[in-house]
């Protein structure tokens, strides 16, 4: 049975989630979407699929410290996969003060969810003009910033170009990976914000290896991100045993990884990502012929040694 | 498929398709099922209407719709913009209940009371009456809302536990309330003393929960085997559950107890079906579509026949003898 992808859109309020979703629902895309929204009210929902959801966090039972997914969440989408034929895909707006994190996590932790859907890519929209104040302020709004894999600089009609430039380099500093456009009332093609998953996570090997060293730190945040790059062949042992070590340890500070790996003996990418302790892996396509094999792994998150992070990367080399 | 049941004059084997197609066939010469009813609407749930009056349906576009066995439809509620995803009748006391998002709705079925509307904090997950149909307990988030039906007053007790649930059962002794919950365990309460009752160990997450007829059973879902508790006496509490059968890849997705023996059949992910009898260890299976997901399951009201359908549509309805139990 094949997987219906899932976007999360995050944002904090009044950043443009609504005019995004709005538009999703009204214009010609080809897409045919399952919303799930919070509540009900400014969404135009004639013939369309709009499922109101209930912010219903638990903590899993399961021994993983900080391990919340949403109850609600594993109901709707249970229910809307019953008539899986009516959409090709679903898409889930959070209320503006949530932590994205127990919503990513629910698509990795319950078997029920991993069986019918997939997480495409979580899009994050942030206001130019209130981003700075938002971010020194709370803790979700650069929680959103790092969980994202597209980010939309939105209101570029009511800030100064340098605004937006200085915007754009404390986002990166937090998230050096997401890909960024920059809007007025989120005017970007939908195509370049929906179902990107497989072509974000591709673009991920073009990256150069980086990781920011102390004094690097352009406003003292406290999340930031860094990328690895191995050009041998990966043991696929010992980075399993590595990964999930990693992740068991650090994994309440490491927000995102994700990666695409070059295994010995395997003619085909291993691609994985994961959500602070959690991690999802899979066989991709074969290496193309020409294509260079290499394994890259990006990390965001708090407190990141990437000295130590790199060597302990290379030790997975197969012998 | 959504749902089954035979009718409880042994005549008509009802299934309800979650594209809105509702078909009929005899459970007793022939089977031949037809299509009685198409809905514009997913369909989330369906009973048997009290009093033989066909099924009862629940959409996702808020709707309660009533189907004769000739196709004629009606509709007994609307609630625009919710998913009515549980229903419950109590046939003696002739009420049906339903959910439709936070509330429940309970109409008496033969004008004798009036309508009310329990309201809940948060969506309702799952829905049961106990046995003289006086009370009612809703599950949600955080634990189960339980109501006096006669009452004038009308605030819930609630049997509060963390986490998500999202099905709610009573035992037929009326001694034992037991939830389904988003994590691979059931949780349960001793009415009598509001003791809380742990019943964990699954595999998977056990959705499906029956009793036998006198409750001394309660049979499960969510393992590669039969999870049987015993819940004679005190409880469940403290003891391990019988598991039937072999333990293989596949796992058990829905259970029904026979309704006058202690037998249970059950349906499993990979297409397999079960019948097997507790106390003695016996197992017969069948299977239906290898790989489909079995996803509901009904006994006739004499135990002599099993309606199933799976998750790609595929729907059926097997004789079973039970004398050998």
């Amino acid at each position: 049975m094949l997987r219906k992808p899932v976007t999360v859109l995050t944002g904090y309020l009044g950043a443009g989630k609504t005019t995004l979703l709005n538009r999703i629902l009204s214009e010609q895309h080809g897409g045919r979407y399952a919303v799930i929204i919070n509540e009900f009210g400014e969404i135009g929902i004639d013939n369309q699929i709009v499922v109101g959801a209930d912010e219903e966090v638990f903590e899993m039972n399961n021994g993983c410290i900080c391990c919340t997914v949403r109850g609600d969440l594993i109901r709707i989408i249970d229910g809307l996969m019953k008539r899986r034929d009516r959409f090709d895909s679903i898409i889930i707006e959070t209320t503006g003060l949530a932590d994205p994190a127990p919503v990513a996590q629910t698509f990795f932790v319950d078997e029920d969810v991993r069986r019918l859907v997939t997480l495409d890519s979580i899009v994050t929209v942030a206001d130019i003009k209130h981003f700075r104040d938002q971010v020194d302020n709370s803790h979700e709004a650069e929680e959103q910033i790092a969980f994202a894999d597209t980010i939309i600089l939105n209101k570029t009609d009511i800030v100064a170009p340098e605004d937006v430039d200085d915007v754009e380099r404390r986002v990166r500093a937090i998230n050096a990976f997401a890909t960024i456009h920059r809007t007025a009332r989120c005017a970007v093609p939908l195509d370049r914000v929906l179902r990107r998953g497989a072509f974000d996570l591709d673009r991920i090997l073009r990256l150069e290896p980086s990781f920011l060293a102390e004094d690097d730190h352009e406003h003292d945040q406290s999340i930031t991100s860094i990328s690895l790059r191995l050009d041998r062949p990966v043991d696929g042992e010992k980075f399993k045993t590595w990964m999930s070590r990693l992740l068991m340890m650090r994994g309440q500070d490491i927000l995102r990884s994700k990666g695409i790996i070059d295994l010995a003996n395997s003619d085909r990418r291993f691609v994985f990502q994961g959500v602070h302790m959690l991690m999802d892996g899979a066989f991709g396509r074969a290496w193309m012929p020409g294509e260079a094999r290499r394994s890259q792994l990006v990390f965001i998150g708090r407190d990141l040694d990437g000295a130590s992070l790199k060597s302990a990367f290379a030790s997975c080399i197969a012998s | 498929m959504t749902s089954v049941y035979i009718s409880s004059d042994s005549r008509g084997v009802w299934f309800g398709i979650a594209d809105g197609a509702v078909y009929r066939g005899e459970c007793h010469g022939g089977f031949e099922p037809k299509i009685v009813a198409r809905l514009d609407c997913t369909l989330l749930s369906m009973i048997e209407a009290p009093h033989g009056g066909g099924a009862l349906i629940g959409g996702d576009d808020g709707c309660v719709y009533r189907i004769g066995a000739d196709g004629t439809s009606s509709v007994l509620a609307h609630h625009p913009g919710r998913w009515v995803e549980n229903l419950v009748a109590h046939a003696e006391v002739g009420i049906i209940g339903f959910s439709a998002g936070k509330s429940v709705h309970v109409l008496s079925t033969q004008g004798g009371h009036e309508a009310i509307c329990l309201e809940h904090s948060n969506s309702v997950s799952g829905i049961a009456i106990n046995p003289p149909g006086k009370r009612l307990a809703a599950s949600h988030y955080d634990g189960v809302s339980l109501w006096w039906l006669g009452a004038r007053e009308r605030t819930p007790k609630k049997l509060n536990w963390r986490g998500s649930h999202i099905a709610v059962s009573w035992s037929p002794d009326g001694r034992f309330l037991v939830t389904a919950t988003q994590e691979n365990e059931l949780h349960g309460w001793r009415l009598a003393d509001g003791m809380d009752m742990a019943m964990s160990g699954y595999a998977a997450k056990p959705r499906s929960m029956s009793w036998t007829r006198t409750g001394r059973y309660l049979v499960t879902s969510g393992a590669p085997t039969l999870t049987c508790w015993n819940c004679a006496g005190a409880g469940p509490m403290g003891s391990k559950p019988i598991e039937l059968g072999e333990p293989t890849a596949a796992m058990a997705t829905v259970v029904a107890c026979h309704p006058r023996k202690t037998v249970v059949a059950a349906g499993f992910d990979h297409g397999q079906i079960a019948v097997a009898d507790i106390e003695l260890g016996l197992w017969a299976s069948a299977m239906t579509s290898a790989g489909d997901r079995v996803t509901a399951i009904a006994w006739a009201p004499v135990g002599d026949a099993l309606a199933f359908g799976t998750e790609s549509g595929l729907i059926g309805l097997l004789a079973v003898n039970t004398k050998a139990a």
